[in-house]
């Protein structure tokens, strides 16, 4: 017997790891992700117990006590198994469910981000006023970056959420459950980590083709280097005198590309100021190296089918080089 | 007497097969008249011109004139002109140009078109300049998508009838040849040979020397646009990347040696812009420095049309974004819209500032990038319509635009292309 269990924990080890990571919900490092599998294993453990007593009582039927029940006992039990148990179980569990949710939704007491799902990937926008109620649209203006959030450790930090094309879904599941950015409404989602790290985000909505390749990063970190972090963010570009920024305005990246501290300030695209300071590119689907970038500029689609910034393929090699290059030394 | 036959399943396939080994023993023969000069017998004459008419009147009856084609507009026959003198001519004759002896010769002879362009409606034209006629000689259009080209050979062939020669040779051989006599057959092809005066002179017919286009803004401005682009545009006609009846005759026509001095004389022709900014502002000279003018132009390049995809990229089924909705704008604010877009985007939408790629004057720009301001707005409108069904090929960079142009509406088109074409020097 003993041997037996063993092999098997051997055997679930590599699965149970699996759970493990920076993109979990039975990792937690929030507090709204906590009580949510907090909540899961509690749910998971009332509906084991009520499965075997329901199998018991069926195995009970069939094989202990096969003869025929008498009118009154057949009754009781439909009454007091059938009605009472169930109401009683089932508002006992919505109750408590229910009761968690005020504590989640207490408004934020740190910063507010806008964050806008857009066909496929994320913009972002620090230091945002945010509006009372129902709202329309996303505030404009804030500190803009993309595709990586960084928020501080132990705060609530509020992220309102929208999109200007079609219904996404914003999903870090080690730190809190989804939220949907919506076309036309503002939602709201409260962030609470308890735990600084790297967290992996997703969109958790069918978008289109890129839907599965549109990621996020979401860094937690102490609040001073929060605020450093944003001060560095609100800077223009490191390097605005570079033959790859020359280039980057002739071949027309400017359309959609903003770098601030240059003339490039087109609103399509992710906004590539920092670029280099983030972790990955292509929505989260990459690491930011300058061969990432300049594979990605050359050949977008075939790194993330579906994505719908036009290849560059057709340039010169040396022309993309010097481009990346650049891109690469803004931090 | 009275023969009785009994009629069986076997009896009637034994008698079509029986009919089909005749008519196969016939054509062995090699006894079938095919000659041409025999011509037809009056009844077999007489039927196949009745199926040819009966075919146009029933299957032009799917033909829809756009409501925006006007026939009686000059541009439109302004448009077609010059490639009736090219493409049309040569067979049917024209105002002022007789039929060659050769042509004559044909079965079935093609006719003079201002006696007979009265016996068809507009719809059964546009079937006809669009489909061609089997067995006649008669092509089709060379490139099927270009509806609107079509419609322009249609309105010139209405105009046909009461064309006088001078009117003629004005609006199709560019007016240069008033005084000469011409040639049977029309103004045919200029002889391959690389002579790039007779090439130019036949780009003038319709676009002039000057590139400005020949009366009315019924052609683009290529006057002013970078060398590369313009080379790369005719070889991009002439591989069938960019389609088009009226321009991939010219540009498979001549040499690719000839279409690159081609290219750079008109590069080197001031635009609108230069022209109103007393040439101060003329594009630098971006053809040859740094730049290769094309990636090395092989021996072949024309061979690979059948390779090089292009040719029918599906159009996929993009739902645009934004759907036109409420009543058309009047417009100043159509031109206000066409401003925002140019200039500003509209990042929602997906729609970079226009003038990032196609404007941006004294600015370096990648020279496969057109400029704008100036062209004729139908130009504009119905090249963005194509953009934007996915049918309009061009250089290598075109696949940019088309990702940009499938999310516009049919009111940011208009918008746009109305901006651009009162577009001034400053918005180059």
């Amino acid at each position: 017997m003993r041997p037996r269990i063993s092999a098997i924990s051997a055997l679930m080890l590599p699965v149970l790891s699996g759970c493990k990571g920076a993109q979990s919900a039975f990792d937690p490092a929030g507090v709204e992700s906590e009580r949510v599998l907090q909540l899961f294993w509690i749910m998971l453990a009332g509906g084991t117990a009520i499965w075997a007593v329901v199998i018991g009582l069926s195995f009970y039927a069939s094989r202990g006590k096969t003869g025929p029940y008498s009118d009154r006992s057949g009754v009781r039990l439909i009454i007091w198994g059938g009605c009472v148990f169930p109401t009683v179980v089932l508002a006992g569990l919505l109750y408590w469910g229910l009761e968690i949710m005020p504590e989640l939704r207490r408004p934020g007491d740190g910063p507010t981000i806008a964050v806008s799902g857009e066909r496929f990937w994320w913009r972002v926008a620090y230091a945002v006023e945010g509006e009372p109620g129902v709202v329309r649209d996303l505030p404009r203006g804030g500190i803009p970056s993309a595709n990586e959030i960084w928020i501080p450790v132990d705060k609530r930090t509020e992220i309102l959420l929208s999109s200007p094309d079609v219904i996404h879904s914003f999903w870090v599941p080690s730190i809190a459950g989804k939220m949907d950015a919506i076309p036309g409404r503002v939602n709201r989602l409260v962030l609470e980590p308890t735990e600084t790290g790297v967290f992996n985000g997703a969109c958790a909505e069918y978008c289109g083709t890129a839907h599965a390749l549109m990621g996020f990063r979401v860094v937690v970190v102490p609040e001073d280097e929060f605020e450093a972090y944003l001060e560095a963010q609100a800077q223009p570009a490191a390097v605005t005198d570079s033959p790859g920024l020359e280039l980057f305005l002739q071949n027309g990246c400017a359309a959609c590309h903003t770098v601030r501290g240059t003339p490039a300030d087109g609103d399509v695209g992710p906004d590539l100021t920092h670029v280099a300071s983030r972790l990955s590119i292509a929505a989260g689907i990459l690491p930011t190296t300058v061969e990432n970038l300049a594979a990605f500029i050359a050949s977008p689609d075939h790194l993330k089918p579906g994505v719908e910034m036009p290849a560059f393929g057709v340039l010169p090699e040396d022309q993309i080089a010097r481009i990346a290059a650049w891109l690469g030394t803004l931090e | 007497m009275d023969v009785r036959i009994l009629v069986t399943w076997k009896r009637i396939a034994g008698l079509v097969v029986l009919g089909i080994l005749g008519a196969l023993l016939v054509g062995w023969s090699g006894l079938v008249s095919i000659a041409a000069s025999s011509g037809h017998f009056a009844v077999t004459r007489w039927f196949l011109g009745w199926t040819m008419e009966n075919a146009v009147e029933t299957q032009s009856m799917l033909v829809g004139k756009p409501k925006e084609i006007d026939l009686d507009d000059l541009k439109l026959v302004r448009r077609a002109a010059g490639h009736f003198a090219t493409g049309c001519a040569a067979c049917h004759g024209a105002p002022g140009v007789p039929q060659s002896p050769v042509v004559e010769e044909m079965v079935p002879g093609p006719p003079r078109l201002e006696g007979k362009v009265g016996e068809w409606s507009d719809e059964e034209l546009f079937w006809i300049v669009r489909n061609g006629i089997k067995y006649s000689g008669m092509p089709a259009w060379p490139a099927q998508d270009r509806e609107n080209e079509v419609w322009a050979q249609v309105a010139f062939l209405r105009a046909l009838p009461d064309m006088s020669r001078a009117e003629y040779v004005d609006l199709a051989l560019g007016g240069g040849l008033a005084g000469k006599d011409l040639e049977a057959g029309g103004e045919t092809t200029p002889a391959l040979d690389g002579i790039v005066e007779n090439a130019l002179a036949d780009c003038a017919r319709c676009h002039g020397r000057d590139g400005l286009g020949r009366g009315e803004d019924a052609f683009p401005v290529i006057a002013g646009q970078p060398a590369p682009y313009l080379l790369a545009t005719l070889r991009a006609f002439a591989i069938g990347w960019r389609e088009s009846g009226f321009m991939e005759p010219p540009a498979t026509r001549y040499e690719p040696e000839v279409l690159e001095e081609l290219a750079l004389y008109y590069a080197e022709q001031p635009s609108p812009a230069a022209l109103s900014n007393g040439d101060e502002d003329r594009s630098p000279p971006l053809a040859t420095e740094d730049l290769p003018l094309m990636p090395a132009l092989s021996e072949s390049w024309q061979d690979e049309a059948g390779i090089l995809e292009g040719e029918g990229v599906a159009a996929s089924a993009m739902v645009p974004m934004a759907a036109a909705a409420g009543p058309p704008l009047p417009r100043e604010e159509l031109l206000e819209l066409g401003r925002r877009i140019a200039v500003e985007g509209i990042a929602a939408r997906k729609l970079p500032a226009c003038q990032s790629c196609h404007g941006a004057a004294g600015r370096a720009r990648n020279p496969y990038y057109p400029y704008l301001a100036g062209q004729p707005e139908w130009y504009l409108s119905e090249h963005l319509q194509l953009w934007n069904e996915g049918k309009r090929g061009g250089t290598e960079y075109a696949h940019i635009m088309a990702e940009i142009a499938e999310n516009m509406t049919e009111e940011q088109i208009e918008a746009v292309s109305a901006w651009y074409a009162t577009a001034g020097p400053d918005d180059r």
